[in-house]
């Protein structure tokens, strides 16, 4: 028998690595369906307990994806930038608890109550940013064993104010449509509220570094994320960083127990899409968002 | 002659249990003219909520045809069935469904401002439908803080703010006292008839029947 030459071996193993590659490559890169758990959420890896399925990110991430896509269906347009909101929002739910379990199918029911919270610059009916509802949540593995299904009920208290989303703009709740300029719905394709008389909320902010005595109301030497360094380099970010901190204490100085809980929790959400923000207008547009929002909540628990 | 704002033919709907199968809607034909209010009465079992439910598209599993404002309903796929109920039905329940966390006024615009009606007009329109109903002054309430009969007045203002073709009604004063009752559903359907909306109303009370256009009776899951 012949003997393979170094350079034909050489050949020969190149050729098993391209092969081995190419598989890799195509498997890696198989393209999911959005409407499904990720393969680690399969039937198969499902965690053992089905409730941490119950209570699981990537669960709450379908949810709300699907009341979004509901909302859409229900509104009959505006699919694309649903798709881009449902991104932005935070869904989260209190008690997930394990309601059923199905031995033969592997389904697993839930519920839960779910707090959805919009992003700024986007309300719907009435301008709200918040929407609460008691729901239940089936998962049950896909037919072709990829991903989970998931099947919603008693979730239209959220889908059908969802419908009304439109970008805050005054009093007035203008349509999504047309599709915004930029793909980022924070961007400042987002209109902005007009600014109350004798506020600094419209006032063209100065791009220069705030003077002493101006600055933020933290520390700025301890400033890490991207959106606290904004703040600091910025005479007109500082300044709304400074009006909305007198009005948050001065409103969790005089509401009751429930609503400072929902004032302190929601401000941890606030300080994630302004460290989101890709731009300064973006971080005064959530500041103004979260001065309107701390005025609903405090409205809202007056009521 | 016009087309019936709702047709029914050969309508089929049954409920396998086990091995048992219950056949619930065995062939139901109707027609209603636009503007024409229709009672159906049966005892419960009937299966009066089946065929509303049917007719408003909120399940699926039937078999038959179902035409409303001229378009086929049947063979629409789930979105296709959810546009057609936003821009043609109007729904009350014997429950009023409000949405609790919005007030009176908000439940009313919502379907509006869905429907594509600008905001400030919905919320002009919302205002006129509830003061006509005698909430003037309960525009802001929140149903928690509305008796039973302006709850179930703000779910018919709700049912006939985008003016529907057609409303369906299951029972749709069955959860108040007789006085209130026939207030409300007189109410109910002075609105309807100054909207010139059709009506279907779902009903085991005779009393309530005999003040609609036509009375269709439904036994054992066929109109007699």
């Amino acid at each position: 028998m012949r003997r393979l030459t170094p350079t034909q071996i050489g050949l020969l193993v190149a050729a098993v690595l391209i092969l081995i590659f190419a598989i890799w490559i195509a498997t890696s890169t198989r393209q999911a369906n959005p409407d499904r758990l990720p393969d680690g959420n399969n039937t198969a890896t499902r965690p053992e307990n089905p409730q941490q399925t119950c209570a699981a990110q990537s669960t709450y991430d379908l949810i709300k994806r699907e009341l979004f896509r509901r909302a859409a269906v229900l509104r009959g347009s505006d699919q694309a930038a649903y798709d881009k909101l449902s991104a932005y929002a935070v869904v989260r739910i209190d008690r997930p608890l394990l309601a059923s379990e199905d031995e033969g199918t592997g389904a697993i029911g839930c519920t839960g109550s779910l707090t959805l919270d919009l992003p700024p610059g986007v309300a719907v009916v009435g301008g709200r940013r918040t929407l609460a509802a008691d729901i239940g949540y089936t998962l049950q593995g896909a037919a072709d064993g990829n991903g989970q299904v998931l099947t919603l009920t008693n979730a239209d208290a959220i889908v059908t104010p969802l419908a009304t989303l439109a970008r805050t703009g005054g009093q007035a709740l203008d349509p999504l449509a047309p599709e915004p300029q930029s793909t980022d719905p924070l961007a400042p394709a987002v209109e902005l509220p007009p600014a109350p008389e004798g506020e600094l909320l419209g006032a063209p902010r100065a791009t220069t570094p705030p003077r002493a005595g101006e600055g933020p109301s933290f520390d700025c030497a301890n400033a890490r994320t991207g959106g606290e360094r904004a703040v600091c380099s910025d005479a007109g970010l500082a300044a709304l960083d400074r009006q909305m901190v007198a009005q948050y204490r001065q409103a969790v100085s005089s509401v009751d127990r429930r609503t400072r809980a929902e004032l302190e929790r929601s401000r941890n959400r606030f300080l994630s899409f302004r460290d989101q923000c890709p731009s300064d207008d973006c971080i005064a547009d959530t500041y103004r968002g979260r001065m309107r929002e701390i005025r609903d909540i405090v409205d809202e628990g007056g009521r | 002659m016009s087309e019936p704002v709702l047709q029914t033919t050969d309508l089929r709907r049954s409920f396998t249990q086990g091995s048992v199968t219950i056949d619930v809607l065995r062939g139901v034909n109707l027609a209603i003219r636009a503007g024409e209010a229709v009672a159906l009465l049966g005892p419960s079992g009937s299966g009066k909520s089946t065929l509303l439910q049917a007719i408003g598209l909120l399940e699926g599993g039937f078999e038959g045809s179902i035409r409303i404002a001229g378009k086929e309903a049947s063979t629409l796929d789930d979105n296709g069935r959810t546009a057609l109920r936003r821009d043609a039905l109007g729904f009350v329940y014997q429950f009023h469904h409000l949405l609790p966390d919005f007030d009176a006024i908000e439940n009313v615009v919502l379907p509006l401002v869905i429907h594509g009606t600008e905001p400030a007009e919905a919320r002009v329109r919302a205002a006129e439908l509830l003061t006509r109903l005698g909430l003037g002054q309960r525009l802001d309430h929140r149903p928690a803080k509305l008796s039973g009969g302006e709850q179930q007045r703000v779910a018919v203002a709700r049912a006939l703010a985008n003016r529907p073709p057609l409303v369906l009604a299951d029972e749709p004063t069955g959860n108040l006292d007789e006085h209130t009752a026939d207030v409300v559903f007189a109410e109910f359907m002075d609105l309807v008839r100054s909207e010139g909306s059709a009506a279907l109303v779902a009903t085991h009370n005779e009393r309530i029947a005999a003040k609609m256009d036509r009375v269709l009776r439904l036994h054992e899951g066929i109109l007699e």
